[in-house]
């Protein structure tokens, strides 16, 4: 193993090494460092494409490609990488969304140094995360992108920007640190102190540190991703982010949140979850009828589609909850599919803003006109963010409702409540985004939109790699469930393994608490045995 | 002969002294005197204690000389500064101090 | 008591390191008197070679298999020797930033060194002094050539009154801290060396009595003023906004190691039988120090100031690894002194490069400075990053290592607390970096737009360079590859026979 090619550290390495040498490029107008950037960005994605077609085997569920040095055996930290069907999408939606984020900066003229250098750092960060195998080194990665995101919003984003920055890594970096707390409570428990996730997956943990830890991570997860109470860091940033910035923290930093969901919560701490399953349901449909609601009242174009990236995710927590390979599955799929929407809505939202210098609705109108390619595009990616079949949009979230509809964990009270919620969502998000159409391009044109010239090339190339997975999957999910649905179905069965044994103790907790509020706030939240239980304990 | 006692809360009155003059004064000078009279309550501690209990090595006594020695030169660094400050602003009121402060 | 006898007791070969400090700075006094100003530069220089030479010398004796000399009255164990390094360090540094920055104030920059070196003498005797007599005698050789280093500037009633309040705050504390001692010398019925003290006070009382707890606040107030905690700190914002920027970096990290190596050795060898008062007691000021550093910090607009405060901040942060009290918790603050080392000393380099263009050091002036200096605007960011333990820079790794040490001991409230302030600390650091890098042109400030052109080539100004890069190279490499420098943390306190003995006793206690 150790003779091999590490070919997970180059991936990382490569574009963090390259931003490095920014500062030493010769250059008067930022011309040779965007040409630099995105010839790196490119050269990566080639890396990472060229390594998991040769070097994965798509048929294993297991980790692969393991690294691990011993980096400072003092503290049990490890240099720990591996990749398996969870990670190894997700990296590659990185490495795509973020190279098309470095071209869709092709305008950047302020600071360009620093902004395709903080653009590499996050590319090799981002990737960092995703291929972590060590608790610690994961904390440290995912600190690692703190800063680079704040100074991508504070310099080059919109009016309120510094408030949105501060916003951002003050809701990121104290939510970290529930990641550290669980990380230590867990590493310490026990004889011995271990961060590989592996090891700390193979722990036996009192059912009271599972609970507590599952909390901290949900918590510090929950804002990434972002779950209902702490999104509201969330429209503030994606509002006010330049559009490549959007793109980015759209298109992948909120999938590190849903990523981390499963990685940590649910296979590492499955007992936990299954106390917490219902309660993550429950927040999946108050994100997907939140947000859809609050992305309706919003007159800011961007803000819009960040209250829309809110409800999308929703649908990422009900998949989590489901207990079935194919709830899981839809959940991956849902981020993969939201990852490449988000990012080419919000570019377009970018595109339209550097004609209009301006994001509320109120003051565009009438642009179908003037740029028709535009309207074209941003139509088909609506369509695709409203899931209409034929879209990944679709598929995901059709997978997910199957998943949780098939899972015989919860009762078919819950199940239909679930379901019956998250489509008033689904019927809402049309309504937002359609008049969303309508306000940008049809109607009256407004003054400043005379001087609107239609899409570039360059512009059409991006949306068009975006838009053309988004469609592929949608017409033929394989191409993209193959890749990971060895992993998730081992996920799922290791979540329902854990099933049967917390069900039994859980069923002594509902034993004694029978008062009626327990029946009636959690009985159909919880799984069915338990609610068997309690049924017949009512009659 | 008198008692060790008698010898130490002499000492600790000195220094309560000494804290209440440093507490009270408002010129720089008498500060500075306030914590000659806090290490001369050191001193007699040391020597008391010396003479009670370590009457063989007399380490106390010698630790007394250090304690002279140093607030000699401690005081020399602060009349120093004291007259330079002096020079610069033509008082040595505590109170007048306040370029410092948040 | 034959010669050889004396010799092998007095075992002298252990304070070479001070010695070679001692002779550098005879060597200045006298050049200085014989050449007078003209060769002032090259006696610096000439002082980082002493002191470069002293540090070899301390990496000599590393696992010296003979620490104690002078009769018990001085140990030369690898703790001692890991604090005399870190006050020789920067004692080297900041000469290195200083040169440039007195010969512009026109003051003479020989007897500055000169200074310097006498609190370095005081610092590293302090470091490892086993014994009261000598401990008082070192404490105030630093003490004192602070307060001289202080007011240096003497035209400027700023450092005057910086000298004076720190003078006079200064003096009470170590008065008080005296009469804390002395009451400890006759508590052990006639005792001055440590270990004799603590058998001295097991003897004679079996519980603790009143006098030995007077004793204690006493002694831990003496400390606590010159590690700056909470609330023992009034003088430090003053201190540190009034006096010449490169004392304020030595007083920040030189004088504040040897302030714990003393709190180490003292609180753990003489205070065996009230360690868990003292252990409260080091934890509220921690929490304190924690605190309110942190959130004071955030309202300044001095960036001196600022840093005072932060550095009493982070002097809350050392604290937990102090009051845990197990072999990884003394062994997180050594590394986590080293690595607050660094990233102060760069701080403050970058502090006095910007102050020596521009005249100035109010936070707002410093914005869009990256316009005109990234190679500042890029040393300060990654310093004071590293100080908010970002990741992956030195400070981050140290914040860590006192993290884990301190929940592996269970102490879970300290470390969240810590935690939060630390995001607390984020945020103002954060503010600096803003300030440079994200100003458009049009909002620089006027110090900035005036901002003369860069010209290394100027008399002092390559050793400042020098100082920056260091600070900018050892704060974004001493995380990653940390590695010697945990071990180095770890065998100085596992090598240590007062702290094995301490940890131990606390292990049979549990």
């Amino acid at each position: 193993m150790i003779s091999e090619f590490p070919w997970l550290t180059a991936i990382i390495a490569f574009p963090i090494v390259a931003a490095l040498a920014i500062p030493a490029i010769p250059d008067t107008n930022g011309k040779t460092v965007r040409l630099y950037a995105l010839g790196i960005g490119i050269l990566e994605l080639g890396l990472i494409i060229y390594t998991f077609a040769t070097q994965y085997d798509f048929n294993n569920p297991n980790l692969q490609l393991v690294e691990r040095y011993s980096w400072i055996p003092q503290l049990g930290l490890n240099w720990s990488l591996g990749t398996d069907g969870l990670s190894m999408p997700l990296v590659v939606l990185t490495g795509f969304v973020t190279t098309l984020a470095i071209f869709a900066a092709w305008n950047i003229t302020i600071k360009p140094r620093l902004f395709y250098g903080l653009m590499l750092l996050m590319y090799g960060a981002q990737i960092s995360v995703f291929l972590a195998q060590d608790l610690l080194m994961f904390f440290m990665l995912w600190e690692l992108e703190l800063v680079p995101v704040y100074l991508l919003i504070s310099i080059w984003g919109g009016g309120q920007r510094f408030y949105a920055a501060t916003k951002f890594i003050l809701y990121t970096a104290l939510a970290s640190i529930f990641i550290l707390l669980s990380a230590l409570g867990l590493a310490f428990y026990g004889d011995t102190v271990t961060f590989d996730i592996a090891e700390l997956g193979l722990k036996e943990y009192p059912i009271g540190l599972e609970l507590l830890a599952y909390a901290g991570f949900l918590i510090a997860f929950g804002v990434k991703l972002p779950i209902f109470p702490f999104h509201t860091w969330l429209p503030d940033a994606h509002g006010e982010a330049p559009a490549p910035g959007s793109m980015i923290l759209a298109g992948v930093l909120l999938k590190m949140g849903g990523y981390a969901l499963i990685r940590f919560n649910a296979e590492m701490l499955p007992h936990a979850h299954v106390y917490f399953a219902p309660v993550l349901a429950i927040l999946g449909v108050v994100n997907i009828i939140y947000g859809a609601l609050a992305a309706f009242s919003q007159d800011n174009l961007k803000r819009r589609l960040a209250y829309s990236s809110i409800s999308h995710m929703g649908f990422v927590l009900i998949g989590i909850s489901s207990f079935t390979a194919l709830g899981i599955n839809g959940a991956m799929l849902q981020m993969i599919s939201h990852g490449g929407i988000a990012a080419v809505l919000f570019f377009l939202a970018g595109v339209i803003y550097e004609r209009t210098h301006t994001l509320s609705m109120d003051k565009m109108g009438g642009m179908a006109k003037s740029m028709p390619s535009t309207f074209a595009l941003f139509t088909f990616a609506s369509m695709a963010s409203l899931a209409l079949p034929g879209m990944s949009g679709f598929v995901s979230e059709l997978s997910i409702f199957l998943g949780l509809t098939t899972s015989d964990v919860y009762d078919s009270g819950f199940k239909t409540l679930v379901i019956f919620l998250s489509a008033v969502g689904l019927l809402i998000t049309p309504i937002y985004l359609l008049s969303m159409l309508r306000r940008v391009f049809f109607g009256k044109l407004e003054s400043n939109g005379e001087i609107c010239w239609d899409a570039k090339p360059r512009e059409l190339a991006i949306a068009f790699s975006l838009l053309i997975p988004i469609i592929g999957i949608g017409l033929y999910p394989k191409l993209a469930t193959q890749t990971y649905d060895i992993t998730t179905a081992a996920v799922a069965a290791h979540l329902r393994e854990a099933l049967p044994t917390a069900v039994a103790e859980r069923k002594d907790t509902s034993l004694y608490a029978q008062s009626i509020e327990w029946k009636s706030q959690t009985a159909n939240a919880s799984p069915v045995i338990s609610s068997k239980l309690v049924g017949i304990a009512n009659r | 002969m008198l008692q060790l006692q008698y010898f130490l809360i002499l000492a600790a009155a000195l220094f309560c002294i000494g804290i209440y003059g440093l507490v009270t004064s408002r010129n720089a000078v008498r500060v500075l005197m306030s914590i000659e009279l806090m290490l001369n309550a050191v001193n007699l501690n040391l020597m008391s204690f010396s003479n009670y209990i370590d009457s063989t090595e007399i380490k106390g006594q010698v630790f007394t000389i250090f304690v002279i020695a140093i607030a000699a030169a401690e005081a020399a660094v602060g009349l120093a500064i004291v007259l330079s400050i002096y020079r610069n602003r033509d008082t040595v009121d505590m109170e007048q101090f306040n370029l410092l402060k948040w | 008591m034959d010669f050889n006898n004396l010799v092998t007791q007095l075992n002298a070969g252990t304070i070479l390191p001070e010695g070679i400090v001692l002779i550098t700075l005879l060597g200045i006094l006298v050049g200085d008197l014989i050449f007078g100003r003209s060769i002032a530069r090259n006696l610096s220089y000439f002082a980082v070679g002493g002191l470069v030479c002293s540090l070899v010398a301390l990496i000599l004796q590393w696992d010296n298999p003979q620490p104690v000399s002078f009769i018990g009255a001085y140990s030369s164990d690898p703790l001692s020797v890991v604090f005399r390094a870190i006050v020789v360090l920067s004692a080297a540094v900041t000469i290195l930033m200083s040169i440039s920055y007195v010969e512009q104030t026109g003051t003479a920059l020989a007897e500055f060194v000169a200074i310097l070196l006498t609190a370095t003498l005081g610092g590293m005797f302090l470091s490892g002094s086993t014994e009261l007599v000598m401990i008082f005698v070192s404490l105030e050789t630093l003490s004192i050539s602070s307060y001289l280093m202080t007011g240096y500037m003497k035209r400027d009633p700023r450092s005057n009154e910086a000298a004076l309040k720190y003078l006079l705050i200064g003096a009470s504390s170590s008065a008080v801290f005296l009469y804390g001692i002395s009451l400890l010398y006759g508590l052990s019925g006639g005792e001055t060396t440590l270990e004799a003290i603590a058998r001295g006070i097991a003897g004679a009382s079996g519980s603790l009595s009143l006098g030995l707890v007077v004793s204690l606040v006493f002694t831990i107030a003496g400390i606590a003023f010159k590690i700056s905690a909470v609330p023992f700190h009034q003088w430090t914002p003053d201190v540190y906004e009034g006096s010449p920027t490169p004392v304020v970096a030595f007083l920040s990290v030189g004088s504040k190691a040897a302030g714990f190596a003393l709190a180490i050795r003292l609180l753990v060898t003489a205070f065996p039988q009230v360690i868990e008062q003292w252990h409260f007691v080091f934890t509220a000021l921690a929490i304190l120090s924690m605190v309110l550093g942190n959130v004071v910090a955030l309202a300044q607009t001095s960036m001196k100031r600022m840093l005072g405060y932060s550095s009493i901040a982070q002097a809350g942060f050392v604290m937990i690894g102090m009051v845990i009290g197990t072999e990884t918790g003394y062994a997180s603050m050594v590394f986590y002194l080293f690595v607050y080392l660094f990233m102060n000393l760069g701080a403050f380099a970058c502090v006095i490069l910007f102050t020596l263009r521009t005249g100035t050091d109010r936070i707002s002036d410093y914005s869009g400075l990256y316009q005109k200096d990234p190679f500042l605007t890029l040393s300060l960011s990654i310093c004071l990053l590293s100080l908010g333990g970002i990741p992956p820079l030195a400070g981050f790794f140290g914040k860590i290592y006192i993290f884990w040490a301190g929940w592996k001991a269970g102490a879970y409230g300290l470390v969240l607390l810590a935690l939060v302030t630390s995001v607390v600390s984020i945020y103002y650091y954060l503010r600096v970096v803003k300030m440079m890098v994200v100003k458009e042109p049009n909002e620089m400030s006027d110090v900035v737009k005036n901002y003369p052109a860069t010209n290394w080539n100027l008399p002092g100004m390559r050793s400042l360079q020098v100082a920056t890069l260091a600070g900018l190279i050892a704060t974004s490499l001493a995380g990653i590859l940390s590695n010697p420098l945990f071990t180095i943390a770890n065998d100085s306190v596992s090598n240590t026979p007062m702290l094995q003995a301490s940890v131990q006793r606390q292990v049979a206690v549990k």
